[in-house]
């Protein structure tokens, strides 16, 4: 078996995906600003050129300033991070998105490129220019930061709906998958609505002009917040084409995922009725906190909705390809039989703070296939997880771990992995409840086994679809 | 298992990868080497910059027109041009490299996954800060853009300055011990370990000195393009005093790259343990960048004296094409070295299995359009040059 081994990073008590998530969402808010701003300076711009807003021109102007200080700087930093950090929280599902989809990559980098240029000419020169220049080079800049989305959201749209890719295995056949076209307008709509809140804030700080002016500003830069209206239509097209249990999750079946995404839509909801009645059709004038505040909910809106996204992929980071733990499906069987620990290269950091070497084994296998999600007893702490377990019953549902919750992988390990596992979880919680020697323990191993057998390979998410669960 | 010397020909996926690296790691190298060598020029410059006085400060950064402070290439505060060009041109520098970095960036996990995220992984929290520290350094150069920057005290001017080299040194650190760690692998688990975040080796040191250096070398040269195409709009004496400049700081920091590539690996390529095809290759990369060398040290000195002068172009070019070929030749000796010091066999059908997946037309098309859309832009940015 081909497993390529990496050393393993923790960053307690912190879970990765807090690391990952945090980075994530900054970035996102700030690439879809960047994209809706493209969008809406366009649409000033044609403002000014037709005269239809006598200040929209001096608005784009410093609107743009506060865009390239933002979204070039932070924006594209943040996203040479986001490459960094999954390398730091899963180097096998970067490595299998890299090898299969570096070209699609490289045509956004090529995107990235024009974007750059078109945006410093007119950053340095837009003030020289003319109304049909500005107006050129602010039209490449909008459609190569959309195109930067559209690539890029093929991409992580199918890490949770690979759609035809499973059995055809082509670029275009998991690019083109089934959530592509919902994620892609609802993402696009989202950048329109976050470049719009940032306008209203921008007009507020706006020196030399008046109040009409101001609430002028913003009524036209409040058009941009209409296409808000197709959010739920938009929302219900995702959840239909998203697998069966993913689904679930987010309607009742987790507890975390349906709270995150009730906050993603009265967030929306907030926003969208906000601007609808209040700025599109009575034309007000928000003042900067108004405006600050509809843009923080924007923001804890757009950091709902990835925790969603991310968390409805479990238990895989690429669906039915790779689990969040980076072993794959067809890899279980053969580590069932090697132990994991027999692909796992790296000794134990502080192992001599550990008595023995069963913990010592217990620590890596959890480093292994745990750490990943969980901390021992920090964050999403499996001992505060496990903690009111027998010992018996730790053995069984961590033998069985894919029945125990189907949004967990299965169990990659043999009987003995379990064993230590199991011992080191308990020594953790509590050391005087560790039980030396059992990990030799022919009566505990069998048990063990036949958990394992019991369980299969399988993922859970497949037994329940199938009906094979036993809850 | 089959060793590397054993092979005669590399796939064409494994070309092609090698040579999309290469070549984006040298477009990358160059806008590099403005942000880095401009840094460490800037700090520099600061010593020979005296203080403002209170009413040269004055208007200093106040209106539109002082955005841009190279525009008219010299201010109260900051007579030399050189000074004046890289901090109005930094930012810019700085996302061109950011941007352009992203492609090596892409290439080389394909050709070399396992080592370079395992590097990654080892350096941890370490690589990890290269984020922040260049978020600092990019908007720092932003201040340093600003008429607020020329009425500074100047141990402000020294810090900020001094806090922009050092995070682009840091990064130049951070890369240079990632890619020698990626290649040593019988370190990699007493490195885990022993959770260290600094890897030391003999071979550090002398490898950043020497790409610092080769930076250098290549700034002015850049920087020197910049002032000839502002030179009908700047005093010619200006000018002459910055090309003589340049030229010696380019021709110095050439030099002294070449010395200290002597001191580092690159050039000691065990020809032995490359693949068949590439076993001539060091040879010619020894030739061509020795030529390349001596040619861009003539083409340098041969500019040196008197003004931009479209008869000073040709030297202009040769040092410029010149010094490009030494850096190809730098760069593909790294290359070589790296493939004789990994199972560069093991690799290749990786390299093959990657060039299965599709896209790579889509990618030549768009690159096509976006290049000709970039032209558009540079040339509607040189139409308000000439208004």
């Amino acid at each position: 078996m081909e497993f390529q081994a990496f050393p393993v990073n923790e960053f307690d008590p912190a879970i990765k995906g807090m690391v990952i998530g945090g980075v994530g969402i900054v970035h996102v808010f700030l690439a879809q600003f960047a994209i809706g701003g493209g969008f809406l300076m366009l649409f000033f711009q044609w403002l000014a050129t037709t005269g239809r807003n006598p200040h929209a021109r001096r608005f784009l102007d410093g609107y743009f300033k506060v865009l390239v200080l933002v979204s070039f700087v932070l924006g594209a930093l943040t996203g040479v991070a986001m490459w960094f950090t999954t390398i730091q929280i899963s180097p096998r599902t970067i490595g299998v998105m890299v090898t299969e989809y570096h070209w699609i990559w490289a045509t956004e980098w090529t995107f990235f490129c024009l974007e750059v240029v078109a945006g410093y000419a007119f950053y340095r020169y837009g003030k020289r220019l003319d109304d049909k220049s500005r107006f050129t080079l602010l039209g490449l800049y909008s459609i190569a930061a959309w195109f930067s989305l559209f690539w890029i959201n093929g991409i992580l749209s199918w890490q949770l709906t690979p759609g035809g890719w499973t059995t055809e295995r082509t670029v275009w056949s998991g690019f083109f998958n089934p959530s592509f076209w919902p994620s892609l307008i609802f993402r696009t709509i989202t950048a329109l609505t976050i470049a719009s809140l940032v306008a209203c804030l921008v007009i507020t700080t706006m020196k030399g002009v008046d109040r009409a002016a101001r609430r002028s500003l913003q009524n036209h830069a409040a058009w941009l917040l209409a296409p808000m209206t197709l959010m739920p239509l938009l929302g219900i097209w995702f959840l239909a084409v998203i697998p069966d249990d993913s689904r679930s999750w987010v309607l009742g079946g987790s507890a975390a995922m349906t709270l995150f995404m009730g906050l993603a839509l009265s967030a929306s909801l907030l926003i969208g009725l906000y601007a609808l009645i209040g700025l599109i059709r009575t034309r007000l004038f928000i003042n900067g906190a108004t405006a600050a505040l509809l843009l923080a909910l924007a923001f804890g809106a757009t950091a709902a909705g990835e925790f969603v996204r991310e968390g409805v992929r479990k238990p895989f980071t690429i669906r039915e390809y790779l689990y969040s733990n980076s072993i794959r499906p067809d890899e279980i069987a053969t580590l069932r039989e090697d132990g994991c620990l027999s692909v796992d290269p790296y000794p134990l950091r502080n192992a001599d703070a550990l008595p023995d070497d069963t913990l010592r084994m217990g620590a890596q296998v959890y480093r292994m296939q745990c750490s990943v999600c969980h901390t021992v007893a920090g964050v999403n702490g499996l001992t505060h997880l496990t903690g009111t377990w027998s010992v018996e019953q730790k053995r069984m549902n961590i033998a069985k771990l894919q029945h125990t919750k189907p949004f967990m992988p299965p169990f990659a390990g043999n009987a003995a992995e379990v064993e230590a596992l199991v011992q080191y979880l308990s020594w953790a919680h509590d050391a005087d409840s560790y039980q030396t020697d059992t990990i030799n323990n022919p009566v505990v191993l069998s048990e063990i086994q036949r958990w394992l057998d019991d369980a299969g390979t399988e993922a859970g998410i497949a037994l329940v679809s199938a009906g094979k669960g036993e809850h | 298992m089959l060793a590397s010397s054993d092979i005669t020909s590399l796939p064409m996926a494994t070309w092609v990868y090698l040579v999309l690296y290469i070549l984006t790691l040298f477009v990358h190298f160059v806008f590099m080497a403005y942000v880095l060598g401009g840094g460490v020029y800037l700090l520099f410059s600061m010593a020979r910059t005296s203080a403002p006085s209170p009413s040269q400060g004055e208007g200093q950064g106040k209106g539109p027109d002082h955005e841009h402070a190279a525009e008219s290439l010299t201010t109260p505060t900051n007579a030399d041009p050189i000074n004046a060009l890289l901090r109005d041109w930094m930012p810019f520098a700085i996302s061109a490299a950011i941007t352009a970095g992203v492609a090596p960036l892409l290439f080389i996990q394909i050709l070399y996954q396992h080592r370079f995220y395992t590097a990654n992984l080892l350096l941890s929290h370490r690589w990890m800060a290269i984020v922040p520290v260049l978020i600092a350094a990019f908007y720092l150069a932003y201040v340093v853009k600003t008429g607020r920057f020329e009425r500074m005290q100047r141990h402000w001017r020294a810090a900020i300055l001094a806090i922009v080299a050092g995070c682009f040194l840091f990064v130049a650190w951070s890369w240079t011990e990632n890619h020698l760690l990626s290649l040593d692998r019988a370190r990699w688990e007493s490195f885990y370990v022993e959770s260290r975040w600094v890897y030391r080796s003999f071979e550090v040191l002398p490898r950043l000195a020497m790409w610092v250096a080769l930076t250098l070398a290549i700034m002015p040269q850049l920087v020197r393009w910049q002032l000839w195409a502002k030179r009908e709009r700047s005093a010619h004496d200006a000018l002459s005093q910055a090309n003589r400049r340049l030229n010696v700081i380019s021709l110095v920091a050439l030099i002294i790259s070449a010395a200290l590539l002597a001191f580092t690996n690159i050039p000691y390529v065990d020809a032995t343990k490359l693949p068949g095809v590439l076993q001539d290759w060091v040879p010619t990369q020894y030739t061509v960048g020795g030529i390349a060398l001596l040619l861009a040290c003539l083409g340098t000195v041969a500019s040196m004296r008197g003004s931009f002068t479209t008869a000073k172009l040709r030297p202009n070019a040769l040092s410029m094409l010149a010094l490009s070929a030494y850096v190809f030749a730098v760069l593909k000796l790294r290359e070589l070295h790296r493939i004789a010091a990994v199972d560069f066999a093991a690799l290749t059908p990786q390299h093959e299995t990657a060039a299965q997946s599709g896209g790579v037309i889509v990618f030549l098309i768009f690159t096509l359009i976006n290049v000709v859309l970039a032209g558009v832009c540079i040339r509607i940015a040189r139409r308000a040059l000439k208004t």
